[in-house]
């Protein structure tokens, strides 16, 4: 019987499968197999809950807690935002959340290539420095489109400089930090310091002081100060230079976005760290070499007795050495300037494709309003020394329950400045980090180096 | 093919033909039968056989390579909504790139510091694992481990080990009085780079030769040792001779695992101090995924292919020559 059914059936569509299929016939099977699966992908949400797609940072470790409802493997730093979340899960029901993670630096990559192909997620976070490419090509909505009366509450520089493009809001701030001098307290007490440098002839003297051979190996192994300037952790060292220029009243980057690298206050700065690398011999050579967060474990090694370091680094330093053998200090500054940091903003922005949708931008726009609000801002606080973003918060007892955080606080507020648009800041960034490798590591003509990176990058605009 | 295979070969009746009669019957059926013998044909067949395989690579790797080569005549930034054809400017800007050339020059040294020490190493090792000397599995399996291993997670380990001050290795130098800095000068960060690819790729180097080894016939060397040759004449005149087909496969795999090479240069130096360690693979990771240059990028990417190419069919003519 089943070969009679066989038969019948080959029989029946013989003639068809004989004769030769056309392109058209050809393509347009393929096209409705394309659209058959495309709608079982990605079915209309008419009814039911939202779902949005976020995507998140991997090193965060958050999405994998957050899709098991287990915390324990969460880092501690990264609470708040798993309890955020769940607080927000728990007041929409209605509103159902997917992650996707991506690694850090190539994170706004993947969010470009999904908008590209469009199928971007609903929800990205970013740091500020993307916000403007990602605006300028048409990937993320505009915020003032939601009614919402807390924009002033919010500190304006960094709504202006680090969250808005052309005048218009894209990202919702959530934590800053801040940049500084980091220091070991039992060393520097050791050296016969009392309190960390306010100059940068201080740092000098002071990091004189804290350099030794502790091996007896001809070379020391405990650095008087470190910075990074590594290729392998780029852009920190444009972020972490920048305050330096800044104090000085120098620009990394003109009123048309075009970075600055050949300018009087870059070429200060650049000379001071070839000092201290050749003749005063206390900057880490790890300094050029280092990745990303490597502070932690120099700082716990004792291998930097003092060097910039980033706020956001603070907890797990601490965890390492002990609240009470690590001190945060201002950057130090020349005579008579005052000191600056540069201040990481992080924030969440929903994709323009997702702002179309009624639907999804109202609960995009309820999630976004959750990470911004003012409980989410006081986890920050606990979990990860995170200075809030908005005025409000900065009055809250949690600030003057613990003097550092307090500190961290206030000195954000007073210093930070966020990372500037730069027009190709990926190839500006590689270019100046270049330019002080070549200066402090192979002594360079600090004003002809400098000169000719700043052609190369402006030949790379053209 | 040897000529009892060929008679074996002569006397096997088609696949197909088994397939579609299986009472052996090879005789015209009239109605489904007859599409039916069409479709399972010997001259049909082995296309549906070999069909969805040649669709995959089509799909997987020609499309692809297509893909990027007209993508390297574009503008195309993933910053920017538009993209303009540019011809060939993204390849003159690239002979004039003095980055693009440095990273040409650093894989060039790359594949010839860690090929020479990849099969010197793995010749070594595989003649005395070739012996049958005790526990000899597991010292193979010990060598092959790294290999087994993913390059990034090697790379990170390694630049963990070697990290002045606080690495293991600089650690135990200590003890020596010796500290040194291995990612700080750019030789000595790529001859790190060369040491750690050797490390991991050895034990692969030492598989395929071990493969080769066995395959040369014991009684050359029982000859030769009749003949009063000791190891290293039986070395020169037998085994290396007979070793030139395997040598020469390993080359051209190791040859483009370095010239395509990105995780380790990425993971252990990230191509500093001052770009000086960029090889051209993380050159175009950089240009396309850091700079968002894919056109430039795909031009890079394009030139790797092509070195690729002219080395591989450089191997295979040596391969050819030595048969003959």
């Amino acid at each position: 019987m089943g070969a009679e059914t066989r038969a019948r059936t080959v029989n029946n569509q013989g003639p068809k499968l004989a004769g030769p299929l056309s392109r058209r016939e050809v393509l347009q099977g393929a096209a409705t197999l394309g659209l058959a699966l495309s709608s079982r992908v990605a079915p209309a949400q008419t009814g039911g809950p939202v779902t949005l797609n976020l995507l998140l940072w991997e090193h965060w470790k958050v999405a994998e807690g957050l899709q098991k409802n287990d915390p324990t493997n969460v880092p501690k730093r990264r609470l708040w935002f798993y309890e955020t979340i769940k607080r927000f899960e728990a007041d929409h029901k209605d509103i159902k959340l997917q992650y996707q993670t991506a690694n850090w630096n190539v994170a706004t990559q993947t969010f470009i290539a999904a908008s590209q192909a469009g199928n971007p997620p609903d929800v990205v976070g970013a740091q500020s420095q993307d916000n403007q490419p990602l605006a300028n090509a048409g990937f993320v909505a505009d915020l003032g489109q939601f009614k919402y009366d807390e924009w002033d509450d919010f500190n304006q520089a960094v709504l202006r400089e680090a969250c808005s493009v052309g005048g218009k809001i894209v990202a919702m701030p959530v934590y800053l930090t801040s940049t500084g001098l980091g220091y070991n307290k039992p060393l520097l007490k050791e050296a016969g310091v009392t309190e960390p440098p306010k100059t940068w002839d201080d740092a000098i003297r002071v990091g004189k002081a804290l350099t030794k051979d502790t091996r007896g190996t001809g070379r020391p192994n405990q650095w008087g100060f470190g910075v990074e300037l590594s290729a392998a952790s780029t852009p920190n060292p444009v972020s972490f230079t920048m305050p330096m220029i800044r104090s000085l009243g120098g620009a990394i980057v003109d009123k048309d976005g075009k970075g600055l690298m050949d300018t009087p206050e870059h070429r200060k700065i650049a000379k001071l760290l070839a000092d201290m690398y050749h003749d005063h011999k206390i900057l880490a050579p790890e300094s050029l070499t280092m990745k990303a967060n490597d502070e932690v474990d120099l700082f716990g090694a004792k291998s930097w007795a003092m060097g910039i370091v980033i706020h956001a680094l603070l907890p797990p330093i601490i965890e390492k050495m002990g609240a009470d053998n690590f001190g945060f200090a201002p950057y130090p500054t020349f005579p008579g300037n005052e000191p600056r940091s540069y201040s990481e903003v992080y924030g969440f922005l929903i994709s323009s494709k997702a702002a179309k949708d009624p639907r999804k931008a109202a609960a995009a726009w309820e999630l976004l309003k959750e990470i911004g609000a003012t409980k989410t801002l006081l986890l920050a606080a606990k979990y990860q020394f995170g200075a809030p973003s908005r005025k409000s918060v900065l009055a809250d007892p949690v600030y003057k329950s613990d003097p550092l955080l307090g500190y961290l606080a206030n000195y954000t507020f007073k210093t930070a400045t966020p990372f500037p648009f730069i027009k190709e800041v990926g190839f500006y960034s590689e270019t100046f980090i270049e330019a002080l490798n070549l200066i402090v590591l192979q002594r360079q003509p600090v004003d002809e180096t400098l000169k000719r990176q700043q052609a190369r990058y402006e030949a790379r605009l053209r | 093919m040897p000529p009892s295979l060929q008679g074996l070969e002569a006397s096997r009746p088609p696949v197909a033909a088994t397939l579609a009669s299986p009472s052996g019957s090879t005789g015209r059926r009239a109605g489904p039968g007859v599409a039916m013998r069409t479709l399972t044909s010997d001259r049909v067949l082995p296309y549906f056989l070999v069909g969805p395989a040649v669709l995959l690579v089509f799909a997987l790797t020609v499309y692809p390579t297509v893909y990027v080569l007209a993508t390297s005549f574009t503008d195309w930034n993933l910053m920017r909504t538009v993209t303009k054809p540019v011809g060939f400017r993204n390849y003159v800007d690239l002979a004039g790139d003095e980055l693009a050339i440095r990273a040409l020059v650093n894989t060039v040294l790359f594949l010839v510091g860690s090929l020479a020490l990849i099969l010197v190493l793995g010749l070594a090792l595989a003649l005395a694992l070739n012996e049958p000397v005790r526990f000899r599995t597991f010292f193979r399996s010990t060598v092959v481990l790294p290999w087994a291993l993913t390059a990034v997670v090697v790379g990170v380990m390694w630049r963990w080990m070697l990290i002045p001050d606080i690495g293991i290795v600089n650690y135990m130098l200590a003890g020596l009085g010796i500290n040194i800095s291995f990612f700080l000068s750019p030789a000595a960060a790529l001859a790190t780079m060369v040491l750690v690819e050797v490390w991991r790729s050895t034990g692969y180097g030492m598989i395929l030769v071990l493969a080769g080894l066995q395959g040369i016939e014991p009684s050359l060397y029982e000859a030769a040792r009749i003949d009063g040759a000791g190891f290293w004449r039986a070395l020169r005149h037998i085994t290396l001779p007979l070793l030139v087909p395997t040598l020469l496969v390993a080359t051209i795999l190791l040859s483009i695992r370095s010239v395509n090479l990105i995780d380790i240069p990425l993971v252990v130096t990230g191509g500093g101090p001052a770009r000086m360690t960029e090889t051209l693979g993380l050159y175009m990771w950089k240009e396309s995924f850091s700079f968002h240059h894919i056109g430039y990028g795909s031009a890079v990417a394009i030139v790797m292919f092509a070195i690729n190419l002219v080395l591989t069919v450089f191997y295979i003519r040596s391969l050819s020559r030595s048969r003959r």
